[in-house]
């Protein structure tokens, strides 16, 4: 069945808000790894599987993204699909970053659980129960 | 001793204790703003019981010692993201450089081929036209020269990389020696029973420092400290540095030696490796696919050219000229005639028949297999991905790098438990967003594909 311009360009737009939106996400969740705050990276993550199920589900209904490049493709509808592209350009990018991110803290997280959890081996910190933290 | 004498001591002796506590307790205040300063703590021990009769008595507690609090894997992690960090900034600056000279499309070489080639496309209205055919000359000046400009800006980067090597190495043994020099002082303090913290301190500063300029592997042993290379070549061993030197390279470059041996090659990360990554591998590929450009395209100009006739009616000359090997440097015209462009087919002056020839060069595949603006679209591509690629290694370095600082900044009051607990948590976290970033990439690869190919 054919889909009429308006559907096409609110489905448009709704894609485009839930790329933002996921860029969004990553970018926080990037900020979160570097500060450390776990909660607020595994709320991010829930957030993350949802909106690339949706994303994903949206494939078919954004079929018909015309190439911006290509000529007669001006107006609104060719507006919205470059935002699109522009944004998967950005969430790309970002995506590459976020990788980096998570392979590495993920590298240091199992080395230190490796040392951890060792038995008999533990930071010099915690061998002595009767350290007292002089600190302030 | 449980005598109100014997409660006196004990009290007396506490006072002490209390004293040791308080000074380290200041000593942690006064360095909070002191760059890698480690926190101190007083270990406290029960003073041996006395027994009389059936009876225990307690006689206080002892300051056993002061120990700075550090945690070995995490300082050992920290120094290795300070060598991504340190040498993902150093390629991005040099990439920056050389991405400069293709990200404007209104100059440089792409914009210097478009122009050739319309110069060429206006002489076919009027092939007799002096003016016509020197704007073709102009326009081959134009392009070589900016062929010239882009080799020769690449070779000043390089040089520019391959003068900081030396210095790297200055800076490489100046501070091997200085931890050398504490290695020393530490291994003293140790033998006398007491806590080296602030020469520890100073070290692993240094250590750091080190880091940023090369990949450096750190090995504690009760005989002190060990510090290699990424190969394994030695550059401390407890009180002992071993030099780095700089040398002529097979590459005409410098390269740095380790007791005789010529170790370029595994040096990764740090402002060092860095360096010699862009040095010799990322402005080497360029400068090769910019040569494959530079010879290509003259070598088929050459040939269309040969296929017509210049406005004497002679078969026509090559226009351009290189040496094998730098084209991009060394190509330039072979003539500055305007008489010597061959647009006629047949001899005749009026005629543009080989204009289509000379035109086809555009548009049809090089030697390598793509057309010339393809091929130069590549070389931006390529440098833009070099650039790309240290930017994302710069930030995730960077992040990596804070949250290991944080980590290290907050491990007092944690147990160990918790931190195992949190690990776990984090690692499956990780695995989830290993998921997700798999599916990102999935998607927006769908869609750029998409909108690219619809």
């Amino acid at each position: 069945m054919p889909i009429s311009d308006a559907t096409r360009e609110q489905t448009d737009l709704r894609h485009l808000a839930r790329v933002q939106e996921l860029t969004q996400e990553i970018a926080g969740a990037i900020a979160a790894i570097e500060q450390n705050q776990l909660a607020r990276f595994q709320e991010s993550l829930l957030r993350q599987e949802y909106l690339c199920g949706e994303l994903a589900a949206m494939r078919w209904a954004s079929n018909g993204l015309k190439d911006p490049r290509q000529p007669g493709a001006g107006g609104r509808a060719a507006t919205v699909a470059e935002k699109i592209q522009e944004s998967y350009v950005a969430l790309a990018q970002l995506n590459r970053v976020y990788a980096e991110v998570v392979k590495r803290s993920k590298r240091a997280t199992e080395l230190l659980l490796a040392v951890y959890s060792l038995a008999g081996v533990q930071p010099s910190l915690f061998d002595n129960d009767r350290t007292l933290s002089c600190e302030v | 001793m449980g005598t109100l004498n014997a409660a006196l001591w004990i009290a007396a002796h506490a006072l002490d204790v209390d004293q040791g506590a308080l000074n380290v307790t200041s000593n942690n205040i006064a360095n909070a703003s002191t760059p890698g300063y480690s926190r101190e703590v007083v270990n406290l021990t029960e003073q041996t019981p006395i027994q009389s009769g059936n009876l225990t008595f307690g006689t206080g507690v002892d300051l056993k010692n002061v120990q700075s609090v550090r945690d070995q894997i995490l300082t050992i992690l920290i120094a290795q993201q300070s060598t991504q960090q340190s040498g993902a900034q150093t390629q991005l600056n040099a990439m920056q450089q050389v991405q400069g000279l293709f990200s404007d499309p209104t100059s440089g070489i792409g914009a210097s081929l478009t122009a050739f080639f319309n110069s060429i496309n206006q002489l076919s209205t009027n092939p007799t036209d002096t003016a016509q055919r020197q704007a073709v000359i102009t326009a081959a000046q134009n392009l070589v020269g900016s062929f010239n400009q882009t080799a020769q800006t690449l070779s000043q980067v390089q040089s520019s990389l391959n003068q900081s090597v030396a210095n790297s190495v200055d800076q490489i043994n100046s501070l091997t020696k200085q931890i050398a020099k504490l290695n020393a002082k530490v291994g003293q303090m140790q033998q006398l029973g007491e806590d080296p913290g602030s020469f520890l301190d100073q070290e692993n500063q240094l250590i750091n420092q080190l880091s940023q300029l090369t990949n450096i592997t750190e090995i504690k042993t009760e005989h002190g400290l060990t510090l290699t290379t990424g190969d394994g070549t030695a550059l401390v061993v407890g009180n002992q540095s071993f030099d780095l030197s700089v040398g002529n390279g097979a590459n005409g470059m410098q390269d740095v030696f380790a007791q005789g041996q010529d170790i370029t090659s595994t040096i990764h990360g740090g402002s060092l490796g860095g360096t010699i990554q862009v040095r010799d591998t990322n402005i080497p590929a360029i400068l090769s696919q910019l040569n494959t450009l530079a010879g290509d395209f003259a070598t088929s100009f050459n040939a269309a050219q040969a296929m017509g006739f210049d406005l004497n009616g002679n078969q026509g000359q090559p226009l351009f000229t290189f040496s094998a090997g730098t084209e991009a440097a060394s190509i330039s015209l072979a003539t500055t005639d305007p008489d010597a462009i061959a647009a006629s087919s047949d001899g005749a002056p009026g005629s543009n028949g080989n204009i289509v020839n000379l035109l086809a060069v555009q548009s049809q595949p090089l030697a390598s297999g793509q057309t010339p603006t393809d091929t130069y679209a590549n070389i931006v591509s390529t440098a833009g991905n070099m650039a790309s690629q240290a930017q994302a290694d710069l930030t995730a370095s960077t992040a990596s790098l804070n949250q290991l600082n944080d980590r290290l900044g907050s491990i007092s009051g944690v147990s160990i438990n918790e931190e195992t607990a949190n690990l776990l948590v984090y690692q499956n976290a990780f695995t989830a967003a290993a998921r997700v970033f798999t599916t990102i990439d999935q998607l927006t690869q769908t869609l750029l594909t998409m909108g690219s190919g619809a």
